[in-house]
Protein backbone atom coordinates (compact mmCIF):
# COMPACT_ATOMS: atom_id res chain seq x y z
CA UNK A 1 0.00 0.00 0.00
CA UNK A 2 1.46 3.45 -0.41
CA UNK A 3 2.78 5.24 2.16
CA UNK A 4 2.13 9.23 2.05
CA UNK A 5 3.43 12.40 4.09
CA UNK A 6 1.00 13.19 6.79
CA UNK A 7 0.89 16.99 7.53
CA UNK A 8 -1.66 18.51 9.56
CA UNK A 9 -4.27 16.10 10.16
CA UNK A 10 -8.07 17.24 9.16
CA UNK A 11 -9.65 14.60 10.59
CA UNK A 12 -8.55 10.62 10.67
CA UNK A 13 -10.97 7.41 11.54
CA UNK A 14 -13.97 9.37 10.25
CA UNK A 15 -16.33 6.09 9.48
CA UNK A 16 -16.94 6.13 5.44
CA UNK A 17 -20.40 6.00 5.86
CA UNK A 18 -20.89 9.06 8.15
CA UNK A 19 -21.37 11.45 5.14
CA UNK A 20 -22.43 11.00 1.77
CA UNK A 21 -19.08 11.21 -0.16
CA UNK A 22 -20.17 14.49 -2.56
CA UNK A 23 -21.22 16.23 0.73
CA UNK A 24 -17.84 15.30 2.53
CA UNK A 25 -15.92 16.30 -0.65
CA UNK A 26 -17.79 19.79 -1.38
CA UNK A 27 -17.22 20.44 2.35
CA UNK A 28 -13.62 19.94 2.14
CA UNK A 29 -13.21 22.03 -1.08
CA UNK A 30 -15.39 24.55 0.58
CA UNK A 31 -12.69 25.05 3.42
CA UNK A 32 -9.69 25.26 0.90
CA UNK A 33 -7.80 22.57 1.29
CA UNK A 34 -4.81 21.44 -0.04
CA UNK A 35 -4.04 18.09 0.98
CA UNK A 36 -5.42 14.87 0.42
CA UNK A 37 -7.96 12.22 1.86
CA UNK A 38 -7.73 8.96 1.81
CA UNK A 39 -10.64 6.25 2.20
CA UNK A 40 -8.96 2.67 3.67
CA UNK A 41 -11.02 -0.30 3.12
CA UNK A 42 -10.57 -3.66 4.07
CA UNK A 43 -8.43 -4.53 0.95
CA UNK A 44 -8.58 -0.89 -1.05
CA UNK A 45 -8.08 2.42 -0.38
CA UNK A 46 -9.04 5.80 -2.39
CA UNK A 47 -6.88 9.18 -2.31
CA UNK A 48 -7.72 12.29 -3.43
CA UNK A 49 -5.86 15.33 -3.82
CA UNK A 50 -6.97 18.90 -3.49
CA UNK A 51 -5.58 21.64 -3.97
CA UNK A 52 -6.57 25.33 -2.63
CA UNK A 53 -9.86 23.42 -2.42
CA UNK A 54 -10.02 22.04 -5.91
CA UNK A 55 -10.48 18.26 -6.44
CA UNK A 56 -7.42 17.79 -8.44
CA UNK A 57 -6.91 13.96 -8.69
CA UNK A 58 -8.75 10.77 -7.58
CA UNK A 59 -7.52 7.30 -7.22
CA UNK A 60 -8.30 3.55 -6.49
CA UNK A 61 -5.94 1.09 -5.70
CA UNK A 62 -6.99 -2.19 -5.17
CA UNK A 63 -4.39 -5.07 -5.43
CA UNK A 64 -2.35 -4.75 -8.59
CA UNK A 65 -4.76 -2.59 -10.16
CA UNK A 66 -6.19 0.83 -9.87
CA UNK A 67 -8.58 3.39 -11.07
CA UNK A 68 -8.48 7.29 -12.05
CA UNK A 69 -10.65 10.15 -12.61
CA UNK A 70 -14.63 9.59 -12.82
CA UNK A 71 -13.69 5.34 -12.81
CA UNK A 72 -12.19 6.24 -10.02
CA UNK A 73 -14.47 8.28 -8.19
CA UNK A 74 -17.47 5.60 -9.63
CA UNK A 75 -15.33 3.05 -7.51
CA UNK A 76 -14.95 5.14 -4.51
CA UNK A 77 -18.81 5.64 -4.65
CA UNK A 78 -19.52 2.54 -4.65
CA UNK A 79 -17.39 1.72 -2.09
CA UNK A 80 -18.57 3.82 0.10
CA UNK A 81 -22.27 2.67 0.08
CA UNK A 82 -20.98 -1.39 0.21
CA UNK A 83 -18.23 -0.99 2.60
CA UNK A 84 -17.23 -0.73 6.11
CA UNK A 85 -14.03 1.88 5.91
CA UNK A 86 -12.11 4.63 7.46
CA UNK A 87 -11.21 8.56 6.18
CA UNK A 88 -8.52 10.40 7.10
CA UNK A 89 -7.75 13.68 5.14
CA UNK A 90 -4.02 15.89 5.76
CA UNK A 91 -3.23 18.92 4.95
CA UNK A 92 -0.28 19.78 2.62
CA UNK A 93 2.14 22.48 1.33
CA UNK A 94 0.99 23.02 -2.19
CA UNK A 95 4.91 21.62 -2.97
CA UNK A 96 3.75 18.79 -1.14
CA UNK A 97 0.94 18.09 -2.72
CA UNK A 98 2.11 18.25 -5.97
CA UNK A 99 5.44 15.39 -5.09
CA UNK A 100 2.14 13.33 -3.50
CA UNK A 101 0.74 13.97 -7.27
CA UNK A 102 3.94 12.87 -9.19
CA UNK A 103 4.01 9.66 -6.66
CA UNK A 104 -0.08 8.87 -7.43
CA UNK A 105 -0.12 10.22 -10.84
CA UNK A 106 3.12 10.68 -12.27
CA UNK A 107 5.08 9.49 -15.40
CA UNK A 108 7.23 6.90 -14.08
CA UNK A 109 11.22 7.72 -15.22
CA UNK A 110 12.49 5.00 -13.46
CA UNK A 111 10.77 1.88 -11.92
CA UNK A 112 11.96 -1.13 -9.84
CA UNK A 113 15.38 -0.49 -10.67
CA UNK A 114 18.36 -1.64 -7.81
CA UNK A 115 19.90 1.33 -5.92
CA UNK A 116 23.45 -0.78 -6.06
CA UNK A 117 23.33 -0.63 -10.05
CA UNK A 118 22.54 2.54 -10.72
CA UNK A 119 25.19 5.95 -10.43
CA UNK A 120 23.13 7.95 -7.91
CA UNK A 121 24.97 11.02 -8.46
CA UNK A 122 24.66 11.06 -11.92
CA UNK A 123 20.90 10.16 -11.06
CA UNK A 124 20.79 13.01 -8.94
CA UNK A 125 22.47 15.21 -11.62
CA UNK A 126 19.74 14.65 -14.43
CA UNK A 127 16.95 15.20 -12.21
CA UNK A 128 18.35 18.73 -11.96
CA UNK A 129 18.89 18.89 -14.99
CA UNK A 130 15.72 17.92 -16.14
CA UNK A 131 14.48 20.04 -13.16
CA UNK A 132 11.93 17.17 -11.62
CA UNK A 133 9.06 18.19 -10.35
CA UNK A 134 7.79 14.83 -8.08
CA UNK A 135 8.95 12.41 -6.13
CA UNK A 136 11.63 9.52 -5.92
CA UNK A 137 10.84 6.48 -3.92
CA UNK A 138 13.48 4.50 -2.43
CA UNK A 139 12.52 1.18 -0.66
CA UNK A 140 12.86 -2.39 0.24
CA UNK A 141 10.81 -5.43 1.26
CA UNK A 142 9.83 -3.76 4.57
CA UNK A 143 10.83 -0.10 4.36
CA UNK A 144 10.11 2.81 2.62
CA UNK A 145 11.35 6.18 1.82
CA UNK A 146 10.22 9.34 -0.40
CA UNK A 147 11.91 12.30 -1.56
CA UNK A 148 10.02 15.13 -2.82
CA UNK A 149 11.46 17.20 -5.45
CA UNK A 150 10.55 20.84 -6.95
CA UNK A 151 12.96 22.33 -9.74
CA UNK A 152 14.95 19.52 -9.44
CA UNK A 153 15.83 19.98 -6.26
CA UNK A 154 14.81 17.91 -2.68
CA UNK A 155 13.05 19.84 -0.62
CA UNK A 156 11.58 17.18 1.63
CA UNK A 157 11.98 13.48 3.44
CA UNK A 158 9.34 11.44 4.52
CA UNK A 159 9.82 7.61 5.36
CA UNK A 160 7.68 5.17 6.95
CA UNK A 161 7.31 5.68 10.62
CA UNK A 162 7.97 9.41 10.82
CA UNK A 163 5.25 11.67 11.98
CA UNK A 164 6.35 14.48 9.87
CA UNK A 165 8.14 15.79 6.73
CA UNK A 166 11.76 15.88 7.81
CA UNK A 167 14.35 18.05 6.21
CA UNK A 168 17.36 15.72 6.42
CA UNK A 169 18.38 12.39 3.84
CA UNK A 170 19.65 10.63 7.20
CA UNK A 171 16.97 8.02 6.61
CA UNK A 172 16.12 7.98 3.74
CA UNK A 173 19.99 6.90 3.18
CA UNK A 174 19.78 4.59 5.24
CA UNK A 175 16.83 2.75 3.81
CA UNK A 176 18.60 3.37 0.33
CA UNK A 177 21.86 1.42 1.90
CA UNK A 178 19.63 -1.77 2.79
CA UNK A 179 20.62 -4.99 1.08
CA UNK A 180 18.04 -5.15 -2.32
CA UNK A 181 17.18 -1.76 -2.17
CA UNK A 182 15.26 -0.42 -5.07
CA UNK A 183 14.71 3.18 -6.63
CA UNK A 184 11.16 4.86 -8.47
CA UNK A 185 11.20 8.09 -10.27
CA UNK A 186 7.94 10.07 -10.45
CA UNK A 187 7.41 13.35 -12.65
CA UNK A 188 4.76 15.31 -12.53
CA UNK A 189 3.60 18.75 -13.85
CA UNK A 190 4.02 21.89 -11.63
CA UNK A 191 1.26 22.48 -9.01
CA UNK A 192 0.40 25.52 -10.82
CA UNK A 193 -0.73 23.16 -14.37
CA UNK A 194 -2.19 20.79 -11.87
CA UNK A 195 -4.31 23.20 -10.25
CA UNK A 196 -6.35 24.02 -13.72
CA UNK A 197 -9.02 21.61 -12.76
CA UNK A 198 -11.41 21.31 -10.69
CA UNK A 199 -13.27 17.54 -10.56
CA UNK A 200 -16.03 18.79 -8.55
CA UNK A 201 -17.11 20.80 -11.54
CA UNK A 202 -16.27 18.64 -14.22
CA UNK A 203 -17.80 15.50 -13.00
CA UNK A 204 -21.59 15.49 -11.00
CA UNK A 205 -21.03 13.90 -8.24
CA UNK A 206 -24.06 14.05 -6.82
CA UNK A 207 -25.35 11.71 -10.10
CA UNK A 208 -22.42 9.37 -9.38
CA UNK A 209 -23.12 8.80 -5.73
CA UNK A 210 -27.09 8.43 -6.42
CA UNK A 211 -26.76 5.43 -9.06
CA UNK A 212 -24.11 4.06 -6.34
CA UNK A 213 -26.87 4.51 -3.78
CA UNK A 214 -29.50 3.17 -6.17
CA UNK A 215 -27.31 0.12 -7.53
CA UNK A 216 -26.63 -0.82 -3.68
CA UNK A 217 -30.35 -0.84 -2.97
CA UNK A 218 -31.15 -2.62 -5.71
CA UNK A 219 -28.65 -5.13 -4.79
CA UNK A 220 -29.61 -5.85 -1.02
CA UNK A 221 -33.34 -5.98 -2.90
CA UNK A 222 -31.85 -8.50 -5.40
CA UNK A 223 -30.38 -10.11 -1.86
CA UNK A 224 -33.25 -9.82 0.01
CA UNK A 225 -35.13 -11.34 -2.60
CA UNK A 226 -32.63 -14.49 -2.60
CA UNK A 227 -33.09 -14.65 0.70
CA UNK A 228 -36.54 -14.93 0.97
CA UNK A 229 -36.52 -17.20 -1.50
CA UNK A 230 -34.31 -19.39 0.17
CA UNK A 231 -36.14 -19.34 3.32
CA UNK A 232 -39.43 -19.67 1.37
CA UNK A 233 -37.71 -22.75 -0.34
CA UNK A 234 -36.17 -23.95 3.05
CA UNK A 235 -39.64 -23.68 4.83
CA UNK A 236 -41.94 -25.08 1.79
CA UNK A 237 -38.98 -28.55 2.33
CA UNK A 238 -39.88 -28.72 6.23
CA UNK A 239 -43.90 -27.91 5.59
CA UNK A 240 -43.49 -30.86 2.61
CA UNK A 241 -41.26 -33.53 5.39
CA UNK A 242 -43.82 -32.22 7.90
CA UNK A 243 -47.03 -33.45 5.93
CA UNK A 244 -45.30 -36.59 5.08
CA UNK A 245 -44.37 -37.07 8.90
CA UNK A 246 -48.13 -36.51 9.75
CA UNK A 247 -49.57 -39.25 7.33
CA UNK A 248 -47.17 -41.56 8.73
CA UNK A 249 -48.37 -40.61 12.10
CA UNK A 250 -51.30 -41.01 11.52
CA UNK A 251 -51.56 -44.75 9.46
CA UNK A 252 -49.36 -46.03 12.37
CA UNK A 253 -51.74 -44.84 14.75
CA UNK A 254 -55.13 -45.61 12.86
CA UNK A 255 -54.43 -46.84 9.41
CA UNK A 256 -55.20 -45.31 6.33
CA UNK A 257 -57.79 -43.44 7.14
CA UNK A 258 -55.77 -41.23 9.27
CA UNK A 259 -53.08 -40.82 6.51
CA UNK A 260 -56.84 -39.86 4.58
CA UNK A 261 -58.06 -37.61 7.33
CA UNK A 262 -54.88 -35.57 7.57
CA UNK A 263 -55.05 -35.34 3.78
CA UNK A 264 -58.63 -34.19 3.91
CA UNK A 265 -57.66 -31.98 6.72
CA UNK A 266 -54.62 -30.51 5.34
CA UNK A 267 -56.73 -30.01 1.72
CA UNK A 268 -59.62 -28.71 3.52
CA UNK A 269 -57.16 -25.32 4.91
CA UNK A 270 -55.87 -24.52 1.51
CA UNK A 271 -52.73 -27.05 1.67
CA UNK A 272 -49.93 -27.65 4.22
CA UNK A 273 -48.78 -23.81 4.57
CA UNK A 274 -51.91 -23.92 6.91
CA UNK A 275 -49.54 -25.59 9.39
CA UNK A 276 -47.37 -22.24 10.11
CA UNK A 277 -50.86 -20.78 11.81
CA UNK A 278 -51.23 -22.25 14.90
CA UNK A 279 -55.08 -21.91 15.65
CA UNK A 280 -55.26 -23.54 12.11
CA UNK A 281 -53.18 -26.74 13.12
CA UNK A 282 -54.62 -26.84 16.42
CA UNK A 283 -57.63 -26.86 14.10
CA UNK A 284 -56.42 -29.42 11.64
CA UNK A 285 -56.18 -31.90 14.55
CA UNK A 286 -59.43 -31.46 15.82
CA UNK A 287 -60.83 -32.33 12.71
CA UNK A 288 -58.36 -35.46 12.29
CA UNK A 289 -59.29 -36.61 16.25
CA UNK A 290 -63.40 -36.10 15.31
CA UNK A 291 -63.03 -38.26 12.22
CA UNK A 292 -60.73 -40.86 14.06
CA UNK A 293 -63.19 -41.45 16.39
CA UNK A 294 -65.05 -43.41 14.07
CA UNK A 295 -62.32 -45.75 13.33
CA UNK A 296 -60.55 -45.91 16.94
CA UNK A 297 -60.60 -46.09 20.29
CA UNK A 298 -60.29 -42.60 22.75
CA UNK A 299 -56.98 -43.93 23.52
CA UNK A 300 -55.28 -44.48 20.17
CA UNK A 301 -57.02 -41.22 19.40
CA UNK A 302 -55.41 -39.46 21.93
CA UNK A 303 -51.82 -40.96 20.63
CA UNK A 304 -52.60 -40.44 17.25
CA UNK A 305 -53.32 -36.38 18.21
CA UNK A 306 -50.32 -36.12 20.68
CA UNK A 307 -47.82 -37.98 18.33
CA UNK A 308 -49.11 -35.65 15.52
CA UNK A 309 -48.63 -32.18 17.69
CA UNK A 310 -45.29 -33.59 18.61
CA UNK A 311 -44.26 -33.78 14.98
CA UNK A 312 -45.64 -30.21 14.58
CA UNK A 313 -43.48 -28.65 17.64
CA UNK A 314 -40.59 -30.74 16.68
CA UNK A 315 -40.76 -29.58 12.90
CA UNK A 316 -41.96 -25.92 13.58
CA UNK A 317 -41.30 -25.15 17.17
CA UNK A 318 -42.92 -25.18 20.34
CA UNK A 319 -46.11 -23.86 20.37
CA UNK A 320 -46.32 -24.39 16.64
CA UNK A 321 -49.45 -27.07 16.88
CA UNK A 322 -51.80 -23.88 19.26
CA UNK A 323 -53.44 -24.90 22.70
CA UNK A 324 -53.77 -28.61 23.01
CA UNK B 1 -101.21 -65.75 17.06
CA UNK B 2 -98.75 -69.61 17.21
CA UNK B 3 -95.55 -68.12 19.19
CA UNK B 4 -92.56 -71.21 18.99
CA UNK B 5 -89.80 -70.98 22.25
CA UNK B 6 -87.56 -70.18 18.75
CA UNK B 7 -89.47 -67.07 18.37
CA UNK B 8 -89.19 -66.12 21.93
CA UNK B 9 -85.32 -66.85 21.96
CA UNK B 10 -85.44 -64.62 18.97
CA UNK B 11 -87.03 -61.79 20.29
CA UNK B 12 -84.89 -62.28 23.79
CA UNK B 13 -81.33 -62.23 21.44
CA UNK B 14 -82.73 -59.15 19.85
CA UNK B 15 -83.32 -57.73 22.54
CA UNK B 16 -80.12 -58.06 24.35
CA UNK B 17 -78.54 -56.80 20.97
CA UNK B 18 -81.05 -54.17 20.45
CA UNK B 19 -79.65 -52.82 24.14
CA UNK B 20 -76.07 -53.52 23.47
CA UNK B 21 -76.90 -51.19 20.09
CA UNK B 22 -78.21 -48.25 21.94
CA UNK B 23 -75.45 -48.36 24.86
CA UNK B 24 -72.74 -48.38 21.89
CA UNK B 25 -74.80 -45.72 20.43
CA UNK B 26 -75.09 -43.02 23.31
CA UNK B 27 -70.76 -42.92 23.74
CA UNK B 28 -70.15 -42.88 20.05
CA UNK B 29 -70.04 -40.67 16.88
CA UNK B 30 -73.59 -39.07 15.10
CA UNK B 31 -73.10 -41.48 12.23
CA UNK B 32 -73.30 -44.82 14.91
CA UNK B 33 -76.63 -43.46 15.68
CA UNK B 34 -78.43 -44.24 12.59
CA UNK B 35 -76.97 -47.84 12.48
CA UNK B 36 -77.77 -48.30 16.45
CA UNK B 37 -80.67 -46.98 16.24
CA UNK B 38 -82.07 -48.96 13.42
CA UNK B 39 -80.97 -52.25 15.09
CA UNK B 40 -82.55 -51.33 18.13
CA UNK B 41 -85.31 -51.07 15.94
CA UNK B 42 -85.06 -54.43 14.80
CA UNK B 43 -85.76 -55.98 18.56
CA UNK B 44 -89.19 -53.20 18.63
CA UNK B 45 -89.89 -54.81 15.24
CA UNK B 46 -90.22 -58.14 16.53
CA UNK B 47 -91.32 -56.97 20.42
CA UNK B 48 -94.76 -58.09 19.64
CA UNK B 49 -94.79 -61.66 19.37
CA UNK B 50 -94.42 -61.34 23.30
CA UNK B 51 -96.56 -58.13 23.90
CA UNK B 52 -99.65 -58.43 25.74
CA UNK B 53 -101.69 -56.93 22.95
CA UNK B 54 -100.20 -59.40 20.87
CA UNK B 55 -103.70 -60.50 19.06
CA UNK B 56 -104.19 -56.36 18.15
CA UNK B 57 -103.82 -56.34 14.00
CA UNK B 58 -103.32 -52.30 14.42
CA UNK B 59 -100.08 -53.12 16.88
CA UNK B 60 -99.13 -55.88 14.40
CA UNK B 61 -99.05 -53.81 11.72
CA UNK B 62 -97.41 -50.98 13.38
CA UNK B 63 -94.28 -53.42 14.31
CA UNK B 64 -93.80 -54.54 10.59
CA UNK B 65 -93.56 -50.71 9.57
CA UNK B 66 -91.02 -50.27 12.17
CA UNK B 67 -89.43 -53.14 11.06
CA UNK B 68 -89.20 -51.77 7.47
CA UNK B 69 -88.19 -48.35 8.95
CA UNK B 70 -85.38 -49.66 10.93
CA UNK B 71 -84.14 -51.53 7.41
CA UNK B 72 -84.32 -48.06 5.78
CA UNK B 73 -82.24 -46.39 8.86
CA UNK B 74 -79.67 -49.20 9.11
CA UNK B 75 -79.10 -48.93 5.57
CA UNK B 76 -78.62 -44.80 5.83
CA UNK B 77 -76.24 -45.37 8.60
CA UNK B 78 -74.47 -47.78 6.51
CA UNK B 79 -74.56 -45.36 3.58
CA UNK B 80 -72.90 -42.45 5.36
CA UNK B 81 -70.72 -44.30 6.90
CA UNK B 82 -69.44 -45.05 3.54
CA UNK B 83 -69.14 -41.65 2.23
CA UNK B 84 -67.13 -41.18 5.24
CA UNK B 85 -64.70 -43.48 4.65
CA UNK B 86 -64.27 -42.27 1.05
CA UNK B 87 -64.40 -38.47 1.95
CA UNK B 88 -63.84 -38.20 5.52
CA UNK B 89 -66.85 -36.10 5.62
CA UNK B 90 -69.01 -36.40 8.69
CA UNK B 91 -71.67 -33.74 9.68
CA UNK B 92 -75.41 -33.80 11.30
CA UNK B 93 -76.04 -34.23 14.92
CA UNK B 94 -77.03 -37.58 16.81
CA UNK B 95 -80.37 -35.45 18.48
CA UNK B 96 -82.14 -34.99 14.95
CA UNK B 97 -81.28 -38.74 14.37
CA UNK B 98 -83.40 -39.73 17.28
CA UNK B 99 -85.71 -37.37 16.63
CA UNK B 100 -86.57 -37.86 12.90
CA UNK B 101 -86.65 -41.53 13.88
CA UNK B 102 -89.44 -40.74 16.68
CA UNK B 103 -90.84 -38.24 13.95
CA UNK B 104 -91.22 -41.18 11.26
CA UNK B 105 -92.67 -43.94 14.07
CA UNK B 106 -95.22 -40.95 15.32
CA UNK B 107 -96.25 -40.86 11.75
CA UNK B 108 -96.45 -44.58 11.04
CA UNK B 109 -99.01 -44.25 14.26
CA UNK B 110 -100.78 -41.74 12.71
CA UNK B 111 -101.53 -44.03 9.08
CA UNK B 112 -102.20 -46.99 11.16
CA UNK B 113 -104.47 -44.98 13.08
CA UNK B 114 -106.57 -42.50 10.63
CA UNK B 115 -107.03 -45.92 8.01
CA UNK B 116 -109.13 -48.72 8.90
CA UNK B 117 -107.82 -51.30 11.28
CA UNK B 118 -105.69 -53.70 9.18
CA UNK B 119 -107.21 -57.08 8.61
CA UNK B 120 -104.76 -60.20 8.71
CA UNK B 121 -104.60 -59.68 4.77
CA UNK B 122 -103.32 -56.35 5.27
CA UNK B 123 -100.48 -57.35 8.51
CA UNK B 124 -99.29 -59.75 6.21
CA UNK B 125 -99.14 -57.31 3.44
CA UNK B 126 -97.10 -55.26 5.45
CA UNK B 127 -95.01 -57.70 6.83
CA UNK B 128 -94.36 -58.83 3.25
CA UNK B 129 -92.52 -55.69 2.03
CA UNK B 130 -91.03 -55.23 5.45
CA UNK B 131 -89.19 -58.60 4.16
CA UNK B 132 -88.37 -57.06 0.31
CA UNK B 133 -87.10 -54.55 2.19
CA UNK B 134 -85.02 -56.02 4.22
CA UNK B 135 -84.11 -58.70 1.69
CA UNK B 136 -82.81 -56.09 -0.82
CA UNK B 137 -81.43 -53.60 1.19
CA UNK B 138 -79.41 -57.00 2.61
CA UNK B 139 -77.67 -57.18 -0.28
CA UNK B 140 -76.94 -53.30 -0.42
CA UNK B 141 -75.55 -53.38 2.79
CA UNK B 142 -73.25 -56.41 1.68
CA UNK B 143 -71.94 -54.94 -1.02
CA UNK B 144 -71.61 -51.25 0.94
CA UNK B 145 -70.30 -53.25 3.83
CA UNK B 146 -67.02 -54.67 1.55
CA UNK B 147 -66.52 -51.37 -0.17
CA UNK B 148 -66.13 -49.90 3.71
CA UNK B 149 -64.03 -52.98 4.90
CA UNK B 150 -61.89 -52.09 1.75
CA UNK B 151 -61.17 -48.76 2.96
CA UNK B 152 -60.74 -49.46 6.52
CA UNK B 153 -59.52 -52.83 6.97
CA UNK B 154 -56.50 -51.54 8.46
CA UNK B 155 -57.91 -49.72 11.41
CA UNK B 156 -58.67 -50.57 14.54
CA UNK B 157 -62.70 -51.33 13.77
CA UNK B 158 -61.88 -52.78 10.50
CA UNK B 159 -63.07 -56.42 11.66
CA UNK B 160 -66.16 -54.93 12.95
CA UNK B 161 -67.63 -54.53 9.40
CA UNK B 162 -66.83 -58.33 8.82
CA UNK B 163 -69.32 -58.76 11.69
CA UNK B 164 -72.12 -56.50 9.85
CA UNK B 165 -71.16 -58.67 6.76
CA UNK B 166 -71.74 -61.81 8.55
CA UNK B 167 -75.05 -60.27 10.52
CA UNK B 168 -76.44 -58.95 6.87
CA UNK B 169 -75.83 -62.49 5.13
CA UNK B 170 -77.88 -63.86 8.50
CA UNK B 171 -80.71 -61.21 7.57
CA UNK B 172 -80.93 -61.67 4.38
CA UNK B 173 -81.25 -65.54 4.92
CA UNK B 174 -83.82 -64.54 8.17
CA UNK B 175 -86.53 -62.35 5.44
CA UNK B 176 -85.43 -64.16 2.99
CA UNK B 177 -86.94 -67.67 3.64
CA UNK B 178 -89.77 -65.36 5.71
CA UNK B 179 -90.03 -63.69 1.86
CA UNK B 180 -89.96 -66.69 0.17
CA UNK B 181 -92.86 -68.64 2.53
CA UNK B 182 -95.04 -65.90 2.07
CA UNK B 183 -94.99 -65.07 -1.75
CA UNK B 184 -96.19 -68.93 -2.21
CA UNK B 185 -98.56 -68.80 0.85
CA UNK B 186 -96.85 -71.37 2.82
CA UNK B 187 -96.47 -68.53 5.45
CA UNK B 188 -98.51 -69.07 8.55
CA UNK B 189 -100.46 -65.98 8.17
CA UNK B 190 -101.60 -67.21 4.75
CA UNK B 191 -103.04 -70.73 6.71
CA UNK B 192 -104.49 -68.41 9.15
CA UNK B 193 -106.54 -66.78 6.53
CA UNK B 194 -107.23 -69.36 4.68
CA UNK B 195 -106.01 -70.53 1.29
CA UNK B 196 -106.80 -68.16 -1.88
CA UNK B 197 -107.61 -69.41 -5.06
CA UNK B 198 -104.40 -70.71 -6.99
CA UNK B 199 -102.50 -71.25 -3.52
CA UNK B 200 -99.76 -73.77 -3.62
CA UNK B 201 -100.54 -76.19 -0.26
CA UNK B 202 -97.64 -76.51 2.19
CA UNK B 203 -98.26 -79.88 2.20
CA UNK B 204 -97.07 -80.52 -1.22
CA UNK B 205 -94.09 -79.41 -0.65
CA UNK B 206 -92.57 -80.22 2.70
CA UNK B 207 -89.06 -79.93 2.53
CA UNK B 208 -89.11 -76.74 0.96
CA UNK B 209 -91.35 -75.15 3.65
CA UNK B 210 -89.53 -77.07 6.41
CA UNK B 211 -86.31 -75.84 4.98
CA UNK B 212 -87.49 -72.46 4.71
CA UNK B 213 -89.13 -72.27 7.98
CA UNK B 214 -85.66 -73.61 9.59
CA UNK B 215 -83.63 -71.23 8.06
CA UNK B 216 -85.98 -68.46 8.99
CA UNK B 217 -85.70 -69.58 13.05
CA UNK B 218 -82.17 -69.77 12.79
CA UNK B 219 -81.11 -67.09 10.46
CA UNK B 220 -82.79 -64.56 12.81
CA UNK B 221 -81.34 -66.62 15.92
CA UNK B 222 -77.75 -66.30 14.21
CA UNK B 223 -78.31 -62.71 12.82
CA UNK B 224 -79.53 -61.22 16.53
CA UNK B 225 -76.24 -62.86 17.78
CA UNK B 226 -73.92 -61.61 15.25
CA UNK B 227 -74.94 -58.43 15.74
CA UNK B 228 -74.54 -57.99 19.41
CA UNK B 229 -71.05 -59.87 19.03
CA UNK B 230 -70.34 -56.84 16.48
CA UNK B 231 -71.48 -54.19 18.72
CA UNK B 232 -69.24 -55.83 21.51
CA UNK B 233 -66.33 -55.89 19.91
CA UNK B 234 -67.02 -52.20 18.35
CA UNK B 235 -67.41 -50.81 21.80
CA UNK B 236 -64.23 -52.38 23.19
CA UNK B 237 -62.25 -50.91 20.08
CA UNK B 238 -63.58 -47.89 20.33
CA UNK B 239 -63.46 -46.89 23.83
Amino acid sequence: MFTLPKGPPVFTGLPASKDPLPDLLHRLAASGLSGYVRYSFEASAAFLLFESGKLISAMVARGGGRLTGLEALTELSRRCVTEAGTIDAYKLTPDLTMAVHGLLHGESLLRGHELKLIDVKALTTQLKARRLNGCVRVYTASRSALIFYKDGAGFGFFHDGSERIETTATESQKIASLPGAKIDVFSTRPVDQLATHDMLELVNLQKVWDASVRANQARLEQLKTQAADADRLRLEGTLTRLEETLKTVANEHVGSMGKSLVTKELASRGGRACLLEPAEVAALLAGVEKGARLVAGASKVKELVGGLRGEVERHLGPGAAGSP
Amino acid sequence: MHVELIDLVRVGLWFIAGLISLYFSLGNARIWASISTGFLLVFVSEGYLVAPWVQNPAVVAMHAVVGTMAALAVTHGFMEYYVFSRTMEASGAKWKVYALTLAVLAGSIVFIVVNPTPTAVVTRHIRLIENACWVFFAIINLDMLRKIHAQVRDTPIGPGFIGFGVVFACIFLWRGAELYLQVYGWDEATTAIGRHLGDLAPADYPFRVALATQVNHWASVASSVALGGTFVFLTRALR
